[in-house]
């Protein structure tokens, strides 16, 4: 059709406005009703490697603040779902609202399969941390939020070793094994976490190992690891307990975005806003006070597995949920505001903040090893990462509910068992991280799903 | 280019038709959620036969208009994007901070200017010499206004001399009394340069309030330790100020519209002054001060010239007189988010002497701007006395923003006998401050008086 246009607009004898306006109005019209790129057939069994790419996690965080949400509000496309077409489905469901399989980003586990403890338990595998014996440090971290450093265990296991803020043992540890743990069994990609533990005497300078500063490379020193043990945590037996994070399989690719698609990914042909399996991870994150979601916690990783190279997606960094906001405490208004929160704003500016705003009823359980996590003022319908995302605004009731429909499968069996992953020293820190976790959970089958599913009994079927 | 619009129009509605109707996917393929294994998949995902568009086709043609209007927009958002991803691979933002330990280290700092109301934008360089451990700091301020100020204190134990020399291109004036009209306002310019010896008791300071308390449950709240701060200070010095023709384009220097006041134009004019304050602080609350108060006391005798310490022989027609002012504010929260009540009252007496000698203009007292009723213009009343209150309304926005309310009333007066409650003037305002739990990062607002509306900013802050 578009063809045809354009050509007898081509005829359009002896007027050459009527011309200059059909030539216009043809390639507008190809602009709008072409499809977007095509790729014809499948694609091969072995994909080609997309190019390695960065986002700038600054550029992130004022984009999804404040460009993003000008940009919503200006959308005439927007407006006209508001007004009554509704927001865009999810493009990756079955008839049944299900995730079509076999999936790159997401596989069914609970809700849909049956998941022993022992399953979550070991994860992506094998679950048991760094191998005992010396510790080989290849690479330091001294920027970023957290201090940490990158090893290779006695069997040559490469992890990376992140260490708990000195004011709070335990908080961020904790929190990135509980919640991998968490979502893995939810069905997502993550990096095997398990709490570790290791002396000074242990570690050992790894050959050529460097660390960064300003794009710098400089020797590993052990003077150098010294000063970076001196502000960390230590036990009174001196030893040092940290997060080892086994490093992922394949080539990393960089983070991937929760709006568009990595377009040089042949397999990566649905715009990731339209992912049920991300934006059902609203709900999820909800549950587990996942305020940090934002792509700078996501990687993509080029694998080859079962045969064939392809690029399976992840979620990383954990330290920035339950209690924790990966350095400190989260606060009583995480998970109920954005930092920039232009609605809260406006109502506190037209009611002058006079009534109180939910979470400050909210009451700190004084765990410093919990931080602070409650449910007595969470509301499932209304929670709120720290930052918008894409694919979050874009959800859909369906999205929420396939999200709640595996937090509901979650059994008070496994929801222990992955607290007991974190190896807390307090005994009351895992009773009330269990207590809350369930009590979230309940709230959120109780608004989602109402009478449909039972909570917790493990047999949620979507 | 002309454009059919008919055409265009059919066209436009004929494609929007066709898209609608176009189904977004075909050829799908069940999937099977059959098996027991949980291990991330290998096999060749599940793919539509074409990559999904992010936007449906009629979406397209709606937001086409504002793609293109916003086309510089985007390519602005392009080049900060990658302009940043720079920043953060090349660890920009680290060489920026050790850019500020390098500063700190040999006690440099570039910051932006606090010159006062409608001085424009301005920086100031900070300088104290390693060498000298902190007992030397010397700064220099300038705004696009043209005004500029440089000072320099030697620091002792309680000891504190300094000097400071400023020039000020365009202040306002409206003549004296409340009854000054809008329309007689007038530019004037000043000379000031002052040399001073401080004495403070007790001259060692007090801990400032920490953060202190930062458990779980109060990351918003966090009370610093609640510690009275008392303060008593003694200085003795020299004055000197030069009045000028007010450098403003856009209004008449002062000496054409007020004759009478420029009898010292462009002659040094010096006093030697000494005094004495007294100052009493409980204030406490993050992240704002929310709860206690603060009283203060002073006098100030602006006596004649000693030759001894005269910057210049000249200091014709200097009329000595004695300054007082008392100022208090007090402040009172509710909620677990403070929403905090201020209530700060100010009063200045100033008291010449008998005999001759003009008053100068910049030694009235004043309301307008930042001095209080700050819907009015910077200066707009001048007299000897004034008389000042602000009741404000501090409460939450966000993490990181609150909003001020705040209503203020003011008069100024030629002597307390004099001051009538009828003269009093008001103005209210409205102002977003963005903050951290220690200080005011920035902030905007507007204030509205009956003869203005005025907006205001700023870059840093101190309460």
């Amino acid at each position: 059709m578009t063809r045809g246009f354009a050509r007898s607009a081509g005829r359009a004898p002896g007027c050459a406005p009527v011309r200059t306006s059909c030539a216009f109005a043809a390639v507008l019209s190809a602009l709008v009703v072409a499809p977007a790129s095509h790729a014809d057939g499948a694609p091969p069994d072995t994909i080609p490697m997309p190019r390695a790419t960065s986002i700038s996690y600054y550029y992130d965080a004022i984009h999804q603040s404040f460009v993003r949400p000008a940009t919503r509000a200006l959308d005439p496309a927007l407006l006209v779902r508001k007004l009554g077409v509704g927001r865009r489905e999810a493009a990756n469901v079955d008839e049944q609202g299900r995730v079509r399989l076999p999936s790159t980003w997401w596989q069914p586990r609970v809700g849909y399969r049956t998941v022993t403890v022992h399953d979550m338990l070991t994860g992506a595998g094998p679950g048991t941390g760094p191998a005992p014996g010396k510790w080989s440090v290849v690479r330091a971290k001294t920027e970023g939020v957290s201090k940490g450093f990158q090893i290779k265990d006695a069997n040559g296991v490469r992890f990376a070793i992140k260490f708990d803020p000195p004011a709070s043992p335990e908080l961020t540890t904790s929190a990135d094994v509980v919640v991998s743990k968490l979502y893995w069994a939810a069905g997502y990609n993550v990096p095997d976490n398990t709490i570790a533990r290791f002396r000074r005497d242990d570690l050992v300078v790894g050959a050529g190992a460097t660390y960064d500063i300003a794009g710098k490379k400089y020797p590993i020193t052990k003077a150098f690891l010294d000063d970076l043990l001196r502000d960390v945590p230590v036990a009174a037996d001196s030893a040092y307990r940290v997060v080892a994070s086994r490093f992922l399989k394949g080539k990393p690719l960089g983070e991937w975005h929760y709006e568009g698609r990595r377009k040089d990914d042949v397999e990566d042909r649905i715009p990731h806003e339209l992912r049920r399996e991300i934006r059902g991870l609203w709900t999820i994150n909800s549950w587990t006070q996942h305020t940090d979601c934002s792509a700078r916690n996501t990687i993509d990783m080029y694998v080859t597995d079962g045969g064939r190279s392809f690029v399976r997606h992840h979620l990383i960094d954990f330290n920035g949920c339950l209690g924790s906001a990966s350095v400190v405490s989260q606060t009583p208004r995480n998970g109920h505001e954005y930092l920039v929160d232009y609605g809260t704003v406006t109502r506190s500016l037209g009611t002058l903040a006079l009534p109180p705003y939910r979470w400050e009823h909210g009451v700190d359980p004084n765990l410093p090893s919990v931080g602070y996590f409650e449910a007595d003022t969470f509301r499932p319908q209304s929670w709120r990462p720290f930052i918008p995302n894409p694919a979050f605004d874009a959800r859909t009731d369906a999205d929420v509910k396939w999200g709640a429909r595996i937090v509901a499968g979650f059994t008070d069996e496994l929801i222990r068992a992955a607290v007991e992953a974190g190896d807390y020293s307090d005994p009351r820190a895992v009773e009330y991280l269990v207590k809350i976790l369930e009590e979230r959970r309940d709230k959120i089958v109780a608004r989602w799903l109402g009478s449909e599913v039972a909570a917790g009994n493990g047999e949620s079927r979507p | 280019m002309r454009v059919h619009v008919p055409l265009l129009g059919l066209t436009l509605l004929l494609s929007m038709v066709a898209c609608i109707a176009t189904p977004a996917l075909s050829g799908s393929v069940d999937s099977t959620y059959v098996g027991t294994d949980l291990r991330a998949s290998t096999e060749r995902p599940w793919n539509p036969p074409a990559a999904v568009p992010a936007a449906e086709r009629w979406e397209s043609v709606l937001r086409f208009p504002g793609r293109i209007v916003s086309l510089p927009l985007s390519a602005l958002g392009r080049a900060a994007d990658l302009g940043l991803l720079h920043v953060e691979q090349d660890r920009l933002d680290i060489r920026v901070k050790e850019a500020f330990a390098f500063q700190r280290r040999v006690q440099f700092a570039v910051t932006p200017a606090s010159l006062g109301d409608r001085t424009g934008f301005g920086g100031a360089v900070l300088w104290s010499p390693p060498f000298t451990r902190g007992h030397v700091l010397a700064d220099v301020s300038g705004s696009t206004n043209h005004y500029n100020r440089e000072r320099m204190s030697v620091t002792f134990g309680p000891w504190r001399g300094n000097w400071s020399s400023e020039w000020r291109a365009r202040d306002l004036y409206y003549g004296v009394g409340m009854s000054a009209p809008k329309a007689g306002a007038a530019a004037f310019a000043e000379r000031l340069q002052s040399v001073r010896l401080t004495v403070s008791i007790p001259w060692r300071r007090l801990p400032e309030p920490t953060p202190s308390g930062a458990t779980a449950s109060s990351p918003v709240v966090i009370r610093g330790p609640e510690r009275s701060r008392a303060n008593a200070l003694l200085w003795v010095g020299s004055r000197e100020a030069v009045l000028a023709t007010g450098r403003d384009p856009r209004r008449p220097s002062f000496d054409v519209l007020y004759p009478a006041d420029a009898a010292n134009l462009g002659r040094p004019v010096e006093h030697f002054i000494y005094g004495g304050s007294l100052t009493r602080d409980s204030r406490g609350g993050q992240p704002h001060w929310s709860h206690g108060w603060r009283a203060s006391a002073s006098a100030e005798r602006f006596d004649r010239a000693r030759a001894a310490f005269a910057f210049s022989d000249g200091h014709p027609d200097a009329r000595s007189f004695t300054r007082f002012n008392a100022a208090a504010e007090v402040g009172a929260s509710f909620g677990h988010d403070p929403r905090s009540l201020r209530l700060a009252v100010d009063a200045t007496d100033q008291r010449p002497d008998q005999g001759g000698g003009r008053f100068l203009i910049a030694d009235l007292a004043s309301l307008g701007g930042s001095a209080g009723l700050a819907g009015w213009e910077p200066g707009r009343f001048r007299d000897l006395d004034k008389a000042a209150a602000k009741l404000s309304y501090i409460f939450p926005l966000g993490l990181h923003l609150e909003g001020d309310l705040h209503a203020e009333t003011g008069t100024v007066f030629p002597r307390f006998a004099a001051a009538r409650v009828t003269d009093l003037r008001h103005s209210c305002g409205l102002a977003i401050r963005l903050r951290d739990l220690h200080q005011v990062i920035a902030m905007a607002g507007v204030d509205a008086g009956p003869e203005s509306v005025r907006i205001r900013f700023s870059l840093g802050g101190v309460e």
